[in-house]
């Protein structure tokens, strides 16, 4: 055999050797990782009404709530949050699948061995970083401190980035005052189709839910997003609080004045919008035949979207998608849409 | 070779050598600046363990309630000694963070289960100054410091070393280990012997049976407790500890010890606060409506909390709890926030 002759194998061995190097090292770090850097924004679809413009006051509709989380929701009075000891309090980690915003995702690797020691997602100004570390160490001891964040740990299943968060601290389930208690633990799996990411989370609180809390959340891609950089915002409380230091705002069982409100704007029972783990379900439509009364406006409030209708951004970004045949100089579009104020 | 066999040959090893690195992924050990604020804890004697929560803070869990143990170039500082049957575990415990002496022991009640091994802990202490003797220095046994209510609840035991030796009426301070140490003493809270500790550098705050965050608060009546006290002596804490603000983002903040159970943080302080004083509101309510303390416990007044902090209302703490608000409760020109 000539050396000319050879020169197409020794090309394919070079070839398939340095394919099994470039292999073997991506296989070292992950079989099927996936980047999952950039900014995500939301996708404004899903519980939209629960998650941006509302909750409304005791609208507890597609959560497995037990009796004590009813109890403690419906004793929930709005004047909780002007107590300067509440004002700081940030949302724990899970507010991610429960809140409204978008978040930037960084890898942090090791300078050595260029595997990925963690995940940061970003912070916002209701939401601390959550960290998912992806170098297996364990979770901390039963005594250790629980923490808005709590702590996260990461492992790749296929395509998709689980992560398990346990040591939270007790935070809101829904800005109604469905509390979700310091011994719920979380999965979340990321999962990248292209420019989009689904986030699933699962939820299990054996205080509160009487099953998982399963929640979606859809995000795209925005690498020109108008935030780039982490949203922190720096709190200093105040006294903005009629009431004495220590007094506690809540409403004793049974006088709550705004118990029925949502379930009369609707026309819905008030067993339904009470929640409960049966109105997760499609087939709990059926459970509302013949009590169900359809308002009488198909929709009055929030039916483009919510936030500021003056501001073009706005508008073509969420509004313009929802309404399309909407436009911003409409005399209705105040009414549909709102000017930054909660209708 | 037929050039057909020499091919898979070469394949074969290439794929062999990519399956061997995928098998042999490089470990890494978590590194020194990821360290968790609150160590993993460790078992320094038979059933107790030590969790490191600041650099030279430590919380002994195992001996009834949580024991605070801060170590110094002045030798040790205590905060409780546990029940008398764990008291040599506990000493053993110490050992093992330090061999220095223990100088002074804090009670923050006067409990047997937070109170018990005072004499063990202080007979294997030394005071300051142990070398003067007499009105100088008390020889051989560490400084023990609790309030009023608690001094004279413990010194009645037979051995005198086990019983305080400086009594706090409002609050005294200390500078120990290069650190300022306050004791502040909580009347008529979780009985008429509460007392917290603040170690003011290390910022970590011991709250006694004022706060548990396994259960209801105990408020025993038949000590002096009752819960208008229980709720000052929390609105007194929840002003002690300070939350991350402004950096909410971020960790930090002061770190809180209950009696039992985790490490905690003020926002914890808080949720548990807003407990105490909604079922208190609660209860009030029905009190003023002329219910009978039976009629108060049938209509479930710890709703909703009571899955988290004690067992069924009509029984176990959560009856406890109940009881013991409903018969201290002050007439309602009295009541406070």
């Amino acid at each position: 055999m000539t050396i000319g002759k050879s020169l197409p194998w020794i090309r394919f061995v070079l070839a398939c050797l340095m394919a099994g190097l470039l292999a073997g090292a991506a296989e070292a770090r992950s079989v099927d990782e996936v980047d999952l850097s950039g900014y995500w924004e939301p996708v404004l679809m899903e519980d939209y009404q629960s998650t941006y413009v509302g909750p409304d006051a005791v609208d507890f509709t597609g959560l497995p709530l037990n009796a004590a989380a009813r109890a403690r929701a419906l004793s929930y009075s709005d004047g909780l949050l002007d107590m300067p000891e509440r004002q700081c309090m940030y949302y724990g980690t899970d507010y991610l699948a429960i809140g409204p915003f978008g978040f930037r995702m960084t890898p942090e690797s090791d300078p050595v061995s260029g595997d990925t020691v963690s995940w940061r997602i970003s912070p916002w100004i209701d939401r601390p970083e959550a960290r998912i570390w992806m170098d297996g160490r364990p979770h901390p001891g039963v005594d250790a401190l629980h923490t808005v964040a709590g702590f996260t740990t990461g492992a790749w299943q296929g395509h998709t980035l689980t992560a398990q968060t346990t040591h939270l601290r007790e935070s809101p389930l829904r800005r109604n005052g469905v509390p979700r208690s310091d011994q719920a633990s979380m999965t979340i799996h990321f999962s990248r189709h292209g420019d989009y990411l689904q986030l699933t989370a699962i939820i299990t609180d054996p205080i509160y839910l009487t099953e998982p809390l399963v929640l979606s959340r859809l995000y795209r891609q925005n690498p020109t997003a108008y935030l780039k950089n982490d949203m922190v915002y720096p709190c200093n409380s105040r006294e903005q609080s009629a009431d004495a230091r220590g007094v506690v705002p809540n409403y004793l069982p049974g006088k709550n004045p705004l118990e029925t409100q949502f379930a009369q704007r609707y026309g819905l029972p008030l067993t339904a919008a009470l929640g409960g783990a049966q109105t997760m379900y499609p087939e709990y439509r059926h459970a509302l035949e013949g009590v169900y009364k359809r308002p009488d406006k198909m929709c009055d409030r929030y039916c483009c979207a919510w936030g500021d209708a003056r501001n073009p951004d706005y508008y073509n970004r969420y509004v313009a998608l929802k309404c399309p045949g909407l436009k911003r100089s409409s005399p209705e579009v105040i009414d549909l849409i709102g000017n930054g104020a909660t209708q | 070779m037929p050039v057909g066999r020499q091919a898979l040959a070469v394949l074969l090893s290439c794929g062999l050598w990519a399956a061997a690195a995928q098998a042999a992924p490089e470990a890494h050990a978590p590194r020194e600046t990821d360290k968790p604020a609150v160590s993993a804890p460790a078992e320094p004697a038979p059933g107790i363990t030590a969790t490191r929560i600041r650099d030279d803070v430590y919380v002994l869990a195992g001996a009834g309630p949580n024991v605070v143990v801060q170590i110094g170039p002045q030798g040790a500082v205590v905060v409780d000694s546990g029940d008398a049957a764990h008291a040599d575990q506990v000493l053993a415990a110490i050992r093992s963070l330090t061999n220095d002496p223990i100088r002074y022991l804090f009670d923050t009640g006067a409990d047997p289960d937070h109170a018990g091994g005072n004499l063990v802990l202080a007979q294997a202490g030394r005071a300051f100054g142990q070398s003067l003797g007499g009105p100088f220095g008390s020889p051989g046994i560490a400084v023990i410091v609790a309030s009023e209510g608690a001094a004279m609840r413990l010194s009645q035991g037979d051995d005198s070393d086990g019983w305080p030796t400086h009594s706090v009426s409002v609050r005294s301070a200390f500078y120990l280990n290069n650190q300022g140490v306050e004791v502040i003493a909580k009347p008529a809270a979780h009985s008429d012997a509460d007392a917290v500790v603040l170690f003011r550098r290390s910022d970590v705050l011991v709250t006694g049976e004022i706060f548990d965050i396994t259960r209801f608060p105990i408020i025993d009546v038949d000590h002096g407790g009752a819960i208008q006290g229980e709720i000052d002596a929390l609105n007194a804490l929840i002003e002690l500890a300070i939350p991350n603000v402004p950096l909410t983002w971020l960790p930090g903040g002061t770190l809180v010890v209950p009696a039992h159970g985790r490490i905690c943080q003020q926002a914890e302080l808080v949720d548990y606060r807003d407990m105490v004083v909604i079922v208190r509101d609660r209860i009030k309510s029905l009190k003023d409506q002329g219910k009978t303390l039976d009629q108060v416990l049938q209509s479930d007044p710890t709703a909703g909390y009571a899955e988290r902090y004690g067992g069924k209302a009509g029984n176990g703490p959560s009856a406890a709890f109940v009881t013991a608000i409903y018969k201290t409760l002050s007439p309602a020109a009295e009541q406070k926030p």
